[in-house]
């Protein structure tokens, strides 16, 4: 169990800087999650802990010890591949048992430790198995007994659950989770996936053009987006521009009082993220709730998703599926009311 | 300089020493020598090989592009037309007719073109079993001058076109043809526009390759040309008659049209030969062929690889064939196994074969080193930056003609240098393996680039991940991966360096002789059991290494299954 330090980490490649001075910190025993769309430079922010690439600027220390140039073989980080990278002319034993081989574990207890790594993956009975013959899930749990088995100060994913159906995607990524719950090994994880990151980790970062844009738990940066960037990636957003007065928010038509903590930024230009669950559509406008026209339903089982012209604005609306929900084909005129507690206010512009 | 370092540019050091020492010095050397007129420079050389007094060897370079482009038609139409059945036609037997249709890969030029005289030359089997049939004067038909040259050379490097259009066809994804159908496209618009443009690099780099190669072909032109002037065929003249800086200079006027094929190949994107290498599923169907037209086709093939095979048989048939006892028959009239006999009983006649396996070996493992090293520093190691320029020199010498490479040895190393170990090579044993290794290795640089570049990078850095060193990533993972890849690429320096002759016939000593310097001899003897005995024998010989290739291979594959 390690703590990794990036301070003011970067790297430029010909083309693009892919990574622009970035400082973390993960603490020991964490599951801390790298977040963003393909091409912010979370994958090279991995593969520079790693020891794949060497950084143009900055320096990575693991449980204080500078390694930046530790090369990669020598930092005791294991790492799971986006495509497995398992050695296909080897059985799933070899594999597993690569790492502890290259450090000299003995054979006995190579055995064990590969016996035992199997086993949390509910692999042991194809330890024979030549690994092009595994299905890709299984693949996929070689990989991660093969990271696990040698005990590394830090264990690396790069969206290891990417080439997995849907449903398989689900039971690995509780299988990962427990894994890490149990062995407490410090994780660095790297996804495009929210809902990954989100059941996942104790921490996240989103990043966005080889910047990080915001740092928390899952529930602060979902709730408390630091920028219009974050709250879109973590989840459909509406966002609204205006200003804010006397802790009156406007944008166009609408216009509402917000909280003092929401406010603290002052007056001024500001941007509010407005989550689809925080509005509520009624067939009868009830008290409070000022009418608005359904443009679109999209029915996704367990929710109905809406879009919907308020007050010269089109928000998304995002419901449980229920009778009334039903109801509101488009063009039917409902009742919005949305939920201000629950907005936040972004003053960074976009 | 730290041990790492050092570690790391002993081999860049190394790599850089041979392609200046054995490919780029000897071509220096020719060209300065060609640019010297009695000591003093001068272009007067060129100017001869341009003179309109004296033709000849414009009337040479004339002829010599002439057949290979009437070779690239050739081989282009027997090739594209054996990958087409092959690939889109299933009918009895494919898989061994398959191997039959890649055969003239492993024969050696010179045997080749003998067993072509046997069976098609003016007193071949065929013209007097015609002859004979119908009850003719004389043979109502032979291949002789440039018509023979042209179909030898559509034997022998058909198999490019073969290989390299099998690959593409198989490449194509079939779902292409089903949507441009799907479409409403016809047959001929769907192969127009959609399959030609597939496998038109295909066609582009065989028929580079084709060109090179005919240019660069000397036993064909030696021993059918009669009269006629050919390029290669000027410069062993030239050698032999002493005049070294005429030689020089036609030796350069040839490498000049090679090179410039050279370019065009590494333009074009099927330059990578990838022998040895048929991935994904081959049994994906492009053409709905209907039933005459397929019986018509697949029957064409056979028939042209039973043309393929006879000149085989025939050499066999006469390595059994006692000296003398062929004279005007249709077939020898006696047999016996006394040529055979007489190889393995005199250790003088023996020699040659002794002589071709040594080489042979001093071959590949040099090719092996220098090869599989320089392969991996440009895909994945410490030239990897500098790939455009190193991958070009790593290959240019597979671009010079084997005439040449003599030529370029003879001017380089007929007086002690670094590169020769400061002493002279001229008239040794050791400058024919040198001028092997350096027509070949880049056979074994090409398959290896190919099998690296098929292996994930992310299982080196899997590698890395897990601990393993430089030395134990090398061997524990990518060695078995590109093994395949290795030895196709040796077994194919084996078989051009055992037969060669090109470049053995400018260097040779009675002592170095090689088979095909031998072969040549009893032929010019009119010994033609012993010469096809010695022809039999390495094709034995070949067919040795083909068999210990293929055991290799599948040793490592009981280990390292390919991948799902």
């Amino acid at each position: 169990m390690a703590s990794l330090t990036l301070r003011r980490l970067s790297k430029q490649f010909a083309e693009a800087d892919a990574v622009r001075s970035i400082s973390l910190e993960v603490h020991s025993g964490e599951f801390f999650s790298i977040l963003g769309p393909s091409g912010c430079g979370k994958t090279t922010l991995l593969r520079l802990v790693a020891g794949f690439e060497s950084p143009s600027g900055g320096s990575i220390l693991l449980d204080g010890n500078d390694i930046t140039d530790v090369p990669a073989q020598h930092r005791g980080i294991a790492m799971v591949f986006q495509n497995y990278a398992l050695f296909p002319h080897m059985t799933v034993f070899q594999n597993v048992a690569f790492g502890l081989e290259t450090h000299h574990v003995p054979a006995a207890e190579i055995r064990k430790r590969v016996g035992e790594a199997l086993d949390a993956v509910h692999l042991a009975e194809k330890a024979q198995v030549k690994v092009p013959k595994l299905s890709g899930g299984e693949q996929q749990r070689v990989a991660v007994a093969r990271a696990l088995v040698v005990r590394p100060a830090l264990l690396l994913f790069d969206e290891p659950l990417s080439n997995l159906d849907v449903a398989l995607r689900l039971t690995t990524r509780e299988e990962i989770r427990s894994l890490q719950r149990a062995t407490g090994i410090t994780t660095l994880y790297v996804t495009h996936d929210q809902a990954e990151a989100m059941s996942l980790s104790h921490r996240i970062a989103v990043m966005r053009s080889g910047a990080i844009e915001q740092v928390g738990t899952p529930e602060e940066a979902y709730e408390s987006p630091a920028s219009a960037f974050v709250a879109r990636f973590l989840g459909a957003a509406n966002i609204l521009r205006g200003h804010i007065r006397g802790g009156v928010f406007r944008s166009g038509k609408i216009a509402a009082r917000i909280h003092a903590r929401q406010a603290a930024s002052g007056n001024g230009a500001a941007l509010i993220a407005i989550r689809p669950e925080a509005i509520e559509l009624n067939v009868r406008r009830a008290g409070g709730s000022r009418a608005g026209v359904v443009r679109e339903r999209e029915y996704l089982g367990f929710t109905t998703s809406f879009t919907v012209e308020f007050q010269g604005a089109v928000l998304r609306v995002s419901a449980p599926s229920s009778p009334s929900t039903r109801a509101m084909v488009a063009g039917t005129r409902v009742g919005v009311s949305i939920d201000w507690s629950r907005c936040s206010v972004i003053t960074e512009d976009e | 300089m730290t041990l790492r370092r050092i570690a790391v540019l002993a081999p860049v050091a190394v790599l850089v020493f041979v392609i200046t020492g054995y490919v780029l010095y000897p071509l220096a050397m020719m060209c300065s020598v060609s640019l010297r007129v009695h000591g003093t420079l001068s272009v007067g050389h060129y100017l001869d090989l341009l003179d309109p007094g004296h033709t000849g060897n414009m009337e040479a370079v004339w002829n010599s592009v002439s057949v290979s482009i009437l070779s690239v038609a050739a081989s282009g139409a027997v090739g594209v037309f054996l990958a087409f059945v092959f690939t889109q036609l299933d009918f009895p037997l494919k898989r061994l007719l398959s191997r039959v249709a890649i055969l003239p890969i492993a024969l050696p030029p010179l045997v080749g073109v003998i067993a072509f005289l046997f069976v098609f030359g003016d007193s071949g089997i065929l013209p007097r079993s015609a002859q004979w049939l119908f009850g003719l004067p004389r043979a109502p038909f032979s291949l002789n001058g440039i018509p023979a040259i042209v179909v030898v050379h559509a034997y022998s490097f058909y198999v490019y076109f073969y290989l390299f259009v099998s690959t593409a066809l198989r490449q194509l994804d079939a779902s292409l043809v089903e949507a441009a159908a799907n479409l409403g496209s016809s047959h001929w618009r769907t192969f127009a526009r959609v399959v030609l443009p597939e496998i038109r690099p295909a066609l582009v780099g065989a028929s580079a390759l084709t060109f090179m190669a005919s240019m660069a072909s000397f036993s064909a032109p030696f021993l059918f040309a009669g009269g006629r002037r050919f390029i290669t065929l000027q410069i062993y003249t030239t050698k032999l008659n002493g005049d070294m800086n005429l030689a020089a200079a036609q030796a350069m006027l040839l490498l000049a049209v090679s090179l410039a094929f050279f370019a065009s190949l590494n333009a074009s994107a099927g330059s990578r030969l990838t022998f040895g290498r048929s991935k994904g599923a081959s049994g994906t169907r492009t053409l709905a062929v209907s039933g005459t037209a397929r019986t018509a086709m697949v029957s064409g093939a056979v028939v042209l690889l039973c043309l393929g095979i006879l000149p085989i048989i025939t050499i066999v048939l006469i390595s059994f064939a006692r000296e003398g006892s062929w004279t005007s028959q249709i077939l020898p009239a006696e047999y016996t196994a006394e040529n055979y006999l007489k190889l393995f009983a005199d250790p003088d006649v023996f020699q040659p074969f002794v002589n071709s396996v040594e080489m042979g070996m001093l071959t590949v493992g040099a090719s092996l080193v220098v090869g599989v090293s320089g392969a991996y520093l440009v895909t994945k190691g410490a030239l990897k930056r500098a790939r455009g320029a190193f991958d070009l020199l790593l290959t240019l010498s597979y671009a010079i003609p084997g005439t040449v490479v003599a030529l370029g040895m003879i001017l380089a190393f007929n007086r002690p240098t670094l590169f020769s170990g400061f002493t002279v090579l001229v008239g040794t044993f050791w400058i024919l393996p040198l001028a092997y290794f350096v027509r070949e290795y880049p056979l074994v640089v090409r398959s290896t680039v190919a099998a690296l570049e098929s292996l994930d990078d992310s299982l080196i850095e899997a590698g890395k991940s897990f601990g393993a060193g430089t030395f134990r990533r090398f061997r524990v993972i990518i060695l078995p991966l590109i093994l395949p890849g290795i030895v196709s690429g040796c077994l194919l320096t084996m078989i051009a360096a055992v037969g060669e002759f090109v470049s053995s016939i400018l260097l040779y000593a009675y002592s170095s002789r090689p088979i095909s310097i031998e072969i040549l001899s009893q032929l010019r003897t009119f010994n033609f059991g012993t010469a096809s005995a010695y022809s039999v024998l390495l094709l034995l010989l070949i067919l040795g290494c083909v068999y210990l290739a293929s055991l290799i291979t599948r040793r490592n594959e009981a280990r390292v299954p390919s991948r799902a």
